[in-house]
């Protein structure tokens, strides 16, 4: 067993062991108690941000010890829906949010300023005992017509939508149900996420989806600030410098293996992050 | 009589729920959770009231039935009952209709203290003991490095029994389970027990419906106007009073409710 599935099983566990005991009971979070902190909304997007993992996950950990200081702590609420986090963001006036597809219309981006925080490499994946033949791709989206797709939640699919493939809307783990009992044909997904979300939700059954074709794409997620919030433009400069520092000084990496295990993914992220933030 | 007047007086008769596709009978799955959720409690609880009075409004015949926790989250095709933020990982919604409000507070017992405690940030809680129900600590690394020895429990009672007893120092509760315990335990030192409300911890409790639910968005529209109407008509406060007594109901209950209605209206809009 390689170091990288051992870590994943014992997230697993650790989650299964950690099952609330009522439904209506209190999530118990840092966010209750600190009144003088930042609180950023961030969308689910595990592994990369999720409840399930300690500091909300990699991303989070990043963006707070980017943000923190002596007198502000800053506290990442992961939340699992769009309108939740935009709600936060723009009706409340919160200092930022995290996450990607946020689809933040063009009546708020004067009052808003983006910085990627993760740039993902992506794949589509298929369930093969729904696919006899398996599905054969050459890259081109107009060969995939016959299919239908699996979106995210404000993902962008005008492409996909154009060569005439159905699309059905989701979040990530919905939408990997959906695969596997065959109402959607293909979905895209990180490739460091697959491999946490097989193993997490579909254990023993993980190598029953297949990666479609080698060809990829990527997806971004941004930490969005809020010029209307008093605080926005100082953190978001201060955010952009500290995390072009993290990426110099092997920090941001650190965290990533931390959270997610080593892995040949995230020195690629590393990679593509730096570059976006030129 | 005509048969205009006959027709009517039939469909008159038939209910609501034999309409269109709508099922005669909704089944909503809960989780014992008293005093929200029980089947041992008059009209199941304080949420289950409040459901069969937004039911009878809206002529919808409702049913709740109770499955242990893990059951419900695993279940990704039926109706649930209860916090969103508890389903929503695995589950899609075609209609997710808030109908209460709870608040999360932390405890103490007093003449342990001997002084009026404040809780303004977590390193207040630092070097000290604090009761929790298995299960509900989301970030337990931070609570940790803040220097808080937790103490997990797997009800809340005992919670409230170890802090009588000075097994733990606070504990963290919802704030109407934390007074049904005190009063139920130790009715007659109600006044030794001092609650802290968290002025973040607002959560909704809601009805949720399936995304493949037949009429899922058209009944989650119902059950919303069924909510309307009880407020409106003053039921809805009726049975809060009951609950929290005349004038204690938490003083952000109906603006919370309403931004929880906001959050998570219309789904698939998104």
């Amino acid at each position: 067993m390689t170091r990288f599935v051992k870590f994943i099983t014992a997230i697993c566990v650790l989650t299964v062991l950690q099952m609330p005991a009522m439904a209506t009971g209190p999530r118990v979070t840092p966010a209750l108690f600190d009144s003088d902190a930042h609180e950023i909304y961030a969308l689910d997007f595990p592994p990369f941000i999720s409840t399930e993992l300690a500091e909300s996950g990699p991303i989070p950990d990043i963006v707070s010890q980017a943000l923190s200081t002596p007198e502000h702590d800053v506290l990442i609420n992961a939340q699992p829906l769009q309108r939740m986090v935009k709600y936060y963001l723009l009706e409340e006036s919160g200092v930022a949010s995290v996450g990607r597809y946020l689809d933040l219309s063009s009546a708020h981006s004067n009052t808003l300023v983006k910085i990627p925080v993760l740039v993902t490499s992506e794949s589509y994946y298929y369930y093969r005992p729904n696919q006899k033949h398996g599905i054969t791709w050459d890259g081109a989206l107009k060969s995939l017509r016959d299919y239908r797709y699996g979106a995210h939640t404000g993902e962008p699919v005008e492409q996909l939508e154009k060569v005439g493939i159905a699309v059905t809307k989701g979040r990530s783990v919905p939408l990997l149900k959906k695969l596997k009992k065959g109402d959607v044909d293909f979905v895209s997904f990180p490739d460091l996420a697959a491999g946490w979300l097989f193993q997490r939700y579909f254990r023993g059954d993980e190598s029953s989806f297949v990666r479609l074709g080698t060809a990829k794409h990527e997806s971004i997620v941004y930490v969005t600030f809020n010029l209307k919030h008093p605080q926005g433009e100082i953190l978001a400069n201060k955010f952009r410098n500290n995390l072009v520092k993290m990426l110099d000084d092997g920090r941001y990496g650190e965290i990533m293996s931390k959270h997610l295990g080593n892995s040949d993914h995230i020195s690629a992220h590393s990679k593509r992050l730096r570059k976006e933030l030129e | 009589m005509s048969l205009r007047t006959l027709l009517y007086f039939f469909l008159f008769l038939l209910p609501l729920g034999a309409m269109g596709d709508e099922p005669m009978v909704v089944q909503l799955d809960a989780n014992e959770s008293p005093p929200y959720w029980s089947s041992q409690l008059p009209n199941d609880g304080l949420g289950g009231e409040i459901v069969q009075a937004i039911s009878k409004a809206a002529g919808i015949k409702s049913e709740i039935k109770y499955f242990p926790l893990k059951r419900l989250i695993e279940d990704d095709s039926n109706n649930d009952l209860g916090n969103p933020q508890f389903y929503l990982d695995a589950q899609d919604f075609g209609a997710i209709v808030p109908i209460a409000v709870y608040n999360v507070s932390v405890f103490y017992y007093k003449p342990h203290f001997g002084e009026e405690i404040q809780i303004n940030h977590i390193k207040d809680l630092s070097g000290y003991k604090v009761g929790l129900l298995k299960g509900t600590l989301i970030d337990r690394a931070y609570f940790r490095t803040a220097g808080i020895d937790v103490e997990e429990s797997y009800n809340q009672d005992s919670l409230i029994k170890k802090l009588k007893h000075g097994r733990i120092d606070f504990c963290i509760e919802i704030d109407l389970v934390g007074h049904q315990s005190i009063q139920t335990l130790f009715p007659d030192e109600i006044d030794n027990f001092s609650e802290i409300i968290l002025p973040r911890s607002s959560s909704p409790i809601a009805i949720l419906l399936d995304e493949d639910y037949p009429s899922a968005k058209a009944l989650g529209l119902k059950y919303k106007k069924g909510l309307e109407a009880i407020i409106e008509n003053g039921r809805y406060q009726e049975i809060l009073d009951r609950y929290y007594g005349v004038h204690k109901v938490p003083e952000n209950w109906y603006r919370e409710l309403k931004k929880f209605g906001i959050v998570y209206s219309d789904q698939e809009s998104e």
